[in-house]
């Protein structure tokens, strides 16, 4: 009994004079781990705060800058394919030179528009290309990102993007850049959008 | 003398106990205190960088709508519209008039015209050795006397001194 009573003391002592337990340490770390989880986690959630606007205003400034660069430059020599007859029996180069991508998209929309008669058809592909091609030249710096045109002139549309696969406005991501541009065909507004994305 | 050691179990135990359990709780303050250093330093890291991130996009925008670059048309500055023969004649200290830049920083303007050699050079000269320097590019349009039109590439860095 008196033995007990010394380790007693001595434990006592021990907790009074001496330094951290164990268990005391361990309290601590988790205290320690607990409070740094939520001070690093508000200074990332600050930091991404404040870094992913000033992301977004770069790509924004970037398709910015490229539209209104590809729409206003030129195109040296392009041109298009009049196919007439009911099986292509007779076809027509007709060539331009010179002329704006803003001119090119409204020609590709006004003579789509045009080729339902069964006895014109116009195949367009060169026009097509070279507008893509243009696209694809001022977007050099953005190389690691895609990107689509889409144009609207009433119920004809044109759609072009450097991946196959996206065959339309719904095959596109949600997280895009979009830039969009107006013109004018037959005194109807025409909207040019060039979307980006990573 | 050995016995009075051995049965003092207190002062062995007690010296072997408190040690380690010291040395982890210094060892963690330590740690968390170079974490939090470490994340004050980036969080004021990227305070500087975003202010280089705006004034590269302001130099930028000027540069777009600078009146010894852009080209000219019926008394109107067509914007994006950089005239070849505005940039053959313009020279650093005019570049610098008409532009609101801090001359704490550093900045640097290059025109590359994709479809020749040429290349026009503004601003100071850049080093690699910077830890940060933060730089746009976009295409631009080169008008010259023919009314030929080009496409060409702005480039814009800013960085500290």
């Amino acid at each position: 009994m008196g033995d007990v009573e010394k380790k007693l003391k001595r434990v006592r002592r021990k907790e009074k004079d001496g330094f951290l337990s164990v268990m005391d340490a361990c309290i601590l770390t988790v205290m320690i781990i607990v409070v740094s989880f939520f001070i690093f986690q508000g200074l990332s959630v600050s930091l991404s705060y404040r870094s992913e606007p000033r992301r977004s205003e770069f790509e924004r400034e970037s398709v910015m800058d490229i539209q209104n660069a590809v729409i206003r430059s030129q195109l040296e020599e392009t041109g298009y394919l009049k196919v007439h007859g009911p099986e292509g029996a007779y076809e027509e180069r007709v060539s331009y030179d010179n002329i704006t991508v803003d001119t090119a998209i409204k020609n590709y929309l006004y003579l789509k528009n045009k080729s339902d008669s069964e006895n014109l058809f116009y195949d367009l592909t060169e026009l097509e290309q070279d507008i893509k091609g243009q696209y694809k030249r001022c977007a050099w710096e953005i190389s690691r990102y895609h990107f689509a045109v889409e144009a609207e002139h009433g119920s004809t549309n044109l759609f072009i993007s450097d991946i196959e696969e996206v065959r339309g406005k719904e095959d596109l991501p949600d997280s895009r850049s979009a830039y969009s541009s107006y013109s004018t065909l037959n005194l109807e507004r025409v909207l040019i959008t060039l979307y980006i994305w990573r | 003398m050995k016995k009075r050691l051995k049965e003092d179990k207190k002062g062995i135990a007690g010296f072997f106990l408190d040690g380690p359990v010291l040395l982890v709780v210094i060892l963690i303050i330590t740690v968390f205190i170079a974490m939090v250093s470490q994340s004050f330093l980036d969080y004021r890291r990227e305070i500087q960088r975003a202010e280089l991130d705006e004034m590269c996009l302001d130099l930028k925008r000027e540069i777009q709508e600078h009146p010894e670059i852009v080209k000219e048309e019926k008394n109107r500055l067509m914007t994006g519209q950089f005239s070849t023969e505005k940039l053959n004649d313009l020279d650093h200290e005019t570049l610098l008039e008409h532009l609101s830049f801090d001359t704490n920083y550093f900045f640097s303007v290059t025109i590359n015209d994709t479809e020749s050699e040429d290349r026009w050079v503004f601003g100071n000269t850049y080093e690699n050795d910077r830890s940060y320097v933060s730089s746009y590019t976009g295409p631009v349009l080169l008008v010259d006397g023919t009314a030929d039109i080009r496409i060409g590439e702005l480039g814009v860095k800013v960085w500290e001194m």
